[in-house]
């Protein structure tokens, strides 16, 4: 990047002084945003090539949701249930296969197959790109879900939206650029959305966690409880007083001049961020939509899908919004039905509504867990499915995929990925291109070498690109 | 052979040929006709460059890879053609089988074996790799020559040096045309020396008696000032926090399984007392690589280097999913290089170091030191029942530690030998009552027996109980020590060439520390680490001390002295100062003093644009680097401030009031939440659960090697100064005592800023501030709005 010298060697400050010719400082301030903002470590960046989509949505189902009772329709899993599964090492039980608890349809113009179990989604089916040919690493709740967001469950590693947040910056300086709405407490915690040895900047900001309603949750130090608006800008305006005097006695450092740029986005953050929020002013058709409302069982989720939009619509990066548990190893017909009970409506509402307002166009939804379910099970009753990391399904929507398309597949009975295999890297690899972002080139250098998401994986599914 | 005589005759033909007439163009016939083809049909998919992946670590595309060979060594052999394993494989001999999709015909291999016996004679020239840095040249690693003795520079401002250190930056300064800048004003300094020696600002009686006699007396001022700080004991909780950013400091285990550490904290007071009472740096390296192994002269003495060896056991590990004792032994291995060495020695896991002359056999060489050790690193996900068992994943301390454990050993067999018992009687009795009524003498002898049988377990059970043990993290010498064999690609399941134990063997000096028979070897690790002819571990330790002081270290990649870190800004100082630290007894307080009291930390941090056009970065240090504090520092400021700070260090740790447990899964959050004030360095780390505070002001990850901390500019920092009742509190508190106090307005505000910035406010300061009290209108009180401010703006968290 060619910059004149006078923005290499001297600050913003100073090269406004030079440059004005009486202007005032102020009214020039927005004109040289770009200048101002190329500083601070959350600055919109240049992407490596034309991106498809703009901002990333991850529904994360977490638990594993079963592939085989949702996108992927499996006729002789179904016709041979009871018939014998595999016996895993070490296990002696007696496995047997798992027949069919939802029925299954095509669905729109493609004749996409999607069960009954998701008929919200299923409206949806021509947007989907459905990925079949799913494979991760861990077949344990807490690596496979390290590994879904950060690459690696071995080692400390920064997480996707991390990686995103370090590629391309935020768009809205006054919200935070990446979100995690009700993260679990477990299986990682925090790691999933930390930025291990990336800059803090490019950490994701937990809002509530999945025991707390989403309503009930809060940002810490958003508010003030003394002191009313104008007040706090009367006050704000004495420290930036201070500020610009201590700034002044160094003309060449610029990291003071962030931290000016840091209270006058954090004031506005105050105000915005709780606007954004409060879905009150929301007309009463879209919560309906969205199924919110008091008692009923897409309530919360129903209100994080409608804070997401708000969110991507405000200029968030990246929002991950995290679902309770869909790990069924027994009672899968009532467990899984919770899940989607709490789920469909507000995923089908919420794709609805990006599409209406042109934004699926260029916001990128991901929707799955971190691994799949086994065809088969020990219970007696044949109403249970184990965990699989062989083969499973996640579908993407918009962000400049493929709809009503399905790539890769299982064998006839789901066991394992078997056709254009898709491992998580792969995945990786694939949503940073989509961002815009080459996953070989997005790198970090931190103890002496150069970090990626991928590490030295991933290849990037063209196939699935609209 | 015999089927196909006339080809075979033609080659026999060529191939004499080739090696009567040299290396022309026929010569390599035999390759170009019967050789190179199948290599392309058949083995390039999996052993070239172009190949979808590449097998064995085996490219047969280029002379070099062919001849070098792969993970299992060569492929040919051309003094013993019959013992190649290129044509065994070929063959489908000895388990080996290529190409995978069926064995080739037998003139193909007929035609390999000659070629082979021929001389393998092979004209393709490589393409090699491409390094990835190409500007880099092939030089003999800097950091790995011996320390020089250089001389003192002489200097023409001679009345400028205090120090030695201020010949080589002077010096360094004058060859590029550039003067110092002068001293700075003594409220600055004062401010910059106390917040670097203790992690606090001073008070304001503190800074009035320092000016006083500053302005009359510097030199006195600033040695007496230094010494005080130096023996104050908050030195140790301020320096101890850079020791442990070093050491990857954690309270719980971090990863998957988020296990707390309940007795980490006793490593962490270890580091601060070490400090406090300037344990020599070597020894400071020894007690942490082999205290267990070192003459204790106390009973005291002895536990506290059992605790020091918590470095080695304090890492984040894959508790599930990985291979726990090799992934222990690379934590260890990246501490112990990284912190010690400034080397990345633990990519030779899986490859010899890409830069640096680290290669695999180093790698698992060092390994079989941390094979041969046990290491309790406080297990994994399932608490401890019982003593015993917490005995098994703590390091218990103390001298009749092996009587204690013996003991408990005793009381462990007598309890499962009565448990057996108690079951005998109860099956007993049960048959009894059953049967004949008329046994009731036995059935009563039966139920005496039974009950005294249940007495004694209830006493053996109270016996271990009171048997009170004191655990640490930490290690001890493994009953077995072991080699380790090489895993090829870091690969659990490939094993190659075992490797004895020992040290890096890139590294160029010959002192040899040999391992005893029957030990891990740690004890000679760590003397051969601090030897003197080691030119790595002076060398890193001073960096990072200077880095602490003056900001920025002579290198710069302070915990990377390898090619791919930085090379120093001044090569002689960094050797001058090495050598310093060495001669004098690896005193880290006495060199910690030489840099404070050398001309060049007294420098003011002024912008002069001359310098500034010439030496933007200020590498040759004209001014002293501005820089923003570290997070304890601007809390402890901040409690501080408000007289709220406890200075106590508190007793064992928050995550030791928890006890056992996992992060998310149950634990009792209770003393998370009890309101802390004592000093940041004793605040809990949770791997993955950071307290806001930290992860808001750049904490450094604690799963990670850290001894350079970011500094970011976001949002959520100045929310926190705006809204947080820790800053409303204690500003609230600073204004409530400044209006207690007898003295006019003008006289308030000026106690606030020496009590916030270390200095009188200067030119209209006083009257702006004056003038925002006036007109600040609110619920509160406006002196609280202002005290607030003062802490919410810049110069409250930077050094000038």
């Amino acid at each position: 990047m060619k910059t004149p010298i006078s923005l290499q060697t001297h600050s913003r400050r100073e090269w406004l002084k030079r440059t004005t010719c009486g202007m005032g400082l102020l009214a020039l301030a927005d004109l040289c945003q770009a200048s101002a903002t190329r500083r601070s470590p959350l600055a919109s960046k240049p992407t490596h090539f034309h991106p498809s989509a703009k901002r990333l949505v991850f529904l994360h189902m977490r638990g594993g949701p079963s592939h085989m009772e949702t996108f992927d329709y499996k006729p002789a899993l179904y016709r041979h249930a009871g018939a014998p599964g595999r016996n895993r090492r070490g296990k002696n039980g007696k496995r047997r296969l798992v027949g069919n608890h939802w029925d299954w349809k095509r669905r729109g113009q493609s004749g996409l197959w999607v069960s009954d179990l998701l008929p919200h989604i299923a409206e949806h089916a021509d947007d989907l790109c459905v990925l079949s040919g799913m494979h991760t690493d861990s077949g344990n709740h807490t690596p496979a879900m390290l590994q879904l967001h950060t690459g690696s469950f071995q080692f400390a590693r920064p997480s996707l939206g991390s990686w995103v947040m370090y590629g391309l910056g935020t768009e809205n300086a006054n919200l935070p650029g990446f979100i995690s709405l009700s993260p679990p407490i477990i299986n990682g915690g925090a790691k999933n959305y930390g930025a291990a040895f990336l800059p803090a900047a490019y950490q994701g900001t937990a809002i509530g966690d999945i025991k707390t309603p989403i309503e009930k949750a809060r940002i810490d130090h958003l508010t003030n409880q003394t002191l009313t608006r104008q007040e706090q800008r009367h006050q704000l305006d004495f420290i930036q007083s201070l500020n610009r005097r201590f700034a002044a006695t160094d003309p060449s450092d610029s990291e003071i001049d962030g931290v000016i740029e840091s209270f006058e986005r954090g004031f506005t953050m105050q105000s915005e961020l709780p606007q954004v929020m409060d879905l009150s002013g929301e007309p009463q058709p879209t919560l309906e939509a969205y199924g919110i409302g008091e008692g009923k069982a897409t309530d919360n989720f129903g209100r994080q899908c409608l804070l997401t939009r708000r969110l991507v619509e405000a200029g968030v990066r990246h929002v991950e919004i995290c679902d309770e548990f869909w790990d069924q190893h027994g009672k899968l017909k009532t467990g899984h039905g919770a899940r989607a009970a709490a789920t469909d409506q507000p995923i089908g509402a919420f794709l609805s509504d990006l599409k209406q307002r042109g934004l699926l166009e260029d916001t990128l939804v991901l929707w799955g867990g971190e691994f799949g379910r086994t065809p088969d099970t020990a219970k007696e009753n044949l109403d249970g499915r184990d965990h699989n990391p062989q083969g499973y399904t996640m579908f993407l929507a918009g962000g400049g995929v493929k709809g009503g398309f399905q790539y890769g597949a299982t064998d006839d009975l789901g066991f394992e990925a078997v056709e254009n295999r898709m491992h998580l890297h792969d995945l990786h690899a694939t949503l940073l291109h989509l961002m815009g972002l080459d996953h070989e080139r997005l790198t970090y250098r931190y103890a002496g070498r150069d970090f990626r998401l991928t590490d030295v994986h991933g290849h990037i599914a063209k196939e699935i690109i609209a | 052979m015999g089927h196909q005589p006339s080809i075979l005759v033609g080659i026999w033909f060529l191939a004499t040929l080739s090696i009567q007439g040299g290396q022309t163009g026929l010569s390599f016939d035999l390759f170009e006709r019967s050789i190179r083809p199948v290599l392309v049909e058949h083995c390039y998919e999996c052993h070239s460059a172009e190949g979808k992946r590449l097998k064995g670590g085996l490219r047969l595309d280029t002379r070099e890879g062919l001849r070098m060979g792969g993970d299992h060594g060569p492929v040919i052999n051309l003094r013993d053609p019959e013992s190649s394993r290129l044509l065994h494989a070929l063959r489908y001999q000895n388990d080996l089988e290529m190409p995978p999709k069926g064995r080739l015909p037998d003139q193909v291999i007929e035609a390999f074996e000659t070629w082979i016996t021929r001389g393998a004679l092979d004209p393709r020239t490589s393409t090699p790799t491409p390094p990835s840095d190409t500007s880099r040249e092939r030089r003999p690693l800097w950091s790995l020559q011996p320390l020089r003795q250089p001389g003192i520079p002489t200097v023409e401002k001679a009345d400028w040096p205090r120090e030695p250190l201020d010949h080589f930056i002077l010096s360094g300064l004058q060859a590029r045309h550039l003067s110092p800048s002068p001293d700075t004003d003594p409220h600055t300094f004062l401010r910059r020396l106390t917040f670097d020696l203790v992690g606090l600002p001073p008070r304001p009686d503190e800074i009035e008696a320092f000016v006083d006699l500053a302005t009359r007396d510097p030199d006195r001022a600033i040695e007496e000032k230094v010494d005080q700080l130096l023996a104050s004991p908050f030195f140790g909780e301020r320096w101890g926090r850079h020791w442990m950013d070093v050491a990857r400091y954690a309270d719980s285990n971090g990863q998957s399984r988020d296990v707390l550490f309940p007795h980490a904290w006793r490593y962490r007071d270890w580091v601060i007392r070490a400090l406090n009472r300037d344990l020599p740096f070597d020894q400071f390296i020894h007690h942490q690589l082999a205290g267990d192994l070192i003459p204790a002269r106390s009973r005291e003495d002895r536990q506290q280097k059992q605790i020091a060896t918590g470095f080695l056991a304090i890492g984040s590990k894959p508790l599930v999913g990985g291979n726990l004792q090799l992934d222990l032994i690379d934590d260890q291995i990246d501490a112990v290089t990284r912190s010690f060495l400034g080397l990345t020695v633990s990519c030779a896991r899986c490859h010899d170091h890409k830069f640096d002359p680290i290669t695999t056999a180093d790698y698992y060489s060092l390994g079989g030191i941390f094979a041969s050790t046990k290491t309790y690193y406080g297990g994994g996900p399932r608490r401890p029942k019982t003593v015993q068992e917490a005995a098994k994943l703590w390091l218990t301390l103390g001298d009749d530690r092996a009587r204690s454990l013996a003991t408990l050993k005793g009381i462990e067999a007598e309890t499962n030998r009565l448990k057996k018992k108690e079951k005998k009687l109860r099956n007993r009795l049960k048959k009894v009552n059953r049967g004949d009524r008329t046994q009731s003498d036995g059935r009563q002898a039966l139920q005496h027996e039974l009950a005294e049988t249940s007495r004694r377990l209830d006493q053996l059970s109270e016996r271990s109980k009171s048997l009170s043990l004191v655990f640490a993290m930490g290690v001890e010498e493994a009953k077995q020590p072991s080699n380790l064999a090489i895993r090829i690609r870091g690969d659990k399941s490939k094993t190659g060439d075992t490797v004895p134990r020992g040290f890096l063997k890139g590294l160029p000096h010959p002192v040899t520390h040999k391992i005893r028979e029957g030990t891990s070897g740690r004890r000679e690790l760590a003397l051969w680490m601090t030897d003197p002819a080691n030119p790595l571990t002076a060398r890193v330790a001073v960096n990072r001390i200077w880095a602490h002081l003056f900001g920025v270290g002579l290198v710069r990649t302070v915990d990377n002295f390898g090619t791919s870190g930085e090379s120093p800004s001044h090569p002689n100082l960094l050797d001058h100062l090495a050598r310093r630290l060495v001669e004098r007894n690896w005193s880290v307080k006495s060199f910690i003093k030489a840099l404070v009291c050398s001309r060049t930390y007294r420098q003011a941090s002024t912008y002069q644009g001359e310098a500034h056009q010439t030496d933007p970065e200020n590498r040759l240090l004209w001014r002293f680097h501005r820089r923003r504090l570290e997070v304890e520092p601007i809390r402890d400021a901040l409690l501080s401030i408000g007289r709220r700070l406890n200075p106590q260090p508190p007793v064992a740790s928050v995550v030791a009031a928890i006890g056992e447990g996992e992060v998310g899964r149950g634990i009792n959050t209770k003393p998370l939440e009890t309101p802390f004030h004592h000093r940041a360095v004793y605040l809990p780390v949770l791997r993955t659960a950071l307290i806001g505070l930290h992860k808001t002001f750049d904490f450094p990850d604690p799963s990670s090697i850290q001894g350079r901390r970011d500094t970011t500019n976001v949002p959520a920092q100045s929310l926190f100064l705006l809204n947080s009742p820790l800053v409303i509190e204690t500003t609230q508190a600073l204004a409530t005592r400044l209006g207690e106090l007898p003295i006019s307005p003008s006289e308030r505000v000026r106690r606030a800023f020496l009590t916030c910035y270390g200095r009188p406010p200067s030119g209209d300061e006083g009257a702006h501030a004056l003038q925002f009290i006036a007109r600040h209108h609110g619920k509160g009180d406006p002196w609280q709005a202002f005290c607030q401010a003062l802490v919410a703006s810049a110069e409250f968290r930077y050094l000038n």
